[in-house]
């Protein structure tokens, strides 16, 4: 079903029929591959929920510190997740420095993979999560997501 | 029983599916939109623009690069 553009069209009427009733806030649990997918939705984590995920970010570049070290600047990188809310889960995401995966296997040693997708599909726990449809920013970023070809 | 589609693979025991084949597969808000995104919530939370260039040095790139209208 990949790429067929179910996702888009499922997001767009979600929004357009969300818009209709007069709804603010779509709320959500982020399970399985969705703790990734949901993201790139625009749905950010509860302020709860941030408070696990970032501990559990923490935890997970302080693991590959070595490696993040080559592209940036850790200790800014960690101040910044650390201080922030849920919205620095797209930070998080944002990370592309290639890192081991330990669940994708690869025949001699573990395969190399973004951060951004290692940490939300291998590390970071089910969330829940809400799509603030006030938050014009976000909608407006949506909307160039529904807008793509 | 096997109730998958011809040409769908199943990975057991983790969450990749798709991005297992391809780890650049994007999905969801555009990147361009979605780095700026990323960029909102560093200040937000207190980072500078240019810490956030910095540590994402390619991303700034991308938002400095004209762009067209959504």
């Amino acid at each position: 079903m990949h790429g067929e553009g179910y996702g888009r069209a499922i997001m767009g009427d979600l929004i357009d029929a969300s818009r209709l009733m007069g709804i603010e806030k779509i709320k959500l649990r982020a399970e399985d591959i969705g703790i990734y997918v949901w993201l790139k939705m625009g749905f950010l984590p509860t302020s709860e929920a941030w408070r696990e995920m970032r501990r559990e970010a923490f935890d997970f570049i302080l693991l590959h510190r070595p490696l993040l070290e080559k592209d940036r600047d850790v200790t800014a990188l960690l101040t910044q997740v650390m201080a922030g809310g849920p919205n620095m889960a797209r930070v998080l995401n944002l990370i592309d420095t290639e890192v081991p995966s330990r669940k994708i296997p690869s025949r001699f040693t573990r395969k190399m993979m973004p951060f951004g997708k290692v940490f939300f599909l291998e590390a970071a726990s089910p969330w829940n999560g809400v799509l603030d449809l006030r938050d014009a920013e976000t909608v407006k970023a949506v909307e160039s997501y529904r807008a793509r070809e | 029983m096997n109730t998958l589609r011809s040409g769908q693979v199943r990975y057991p025991g983790n969450r990749w599916g798709a991005f297992a084949d391809n780890p650049a597969l994007d999905v969801g808000i555009a990147e361009e939109a979605w780095v700026a995104l990323a960029r909102s919530a560093w200040i937000e939370s207190g980072g500078s623009e240019e810490k956030f260039n910095e540590a994402f040095p390619r991303y700034a790139e991308l938002l400095a690069q004209p762009t067209t209208p959504l």
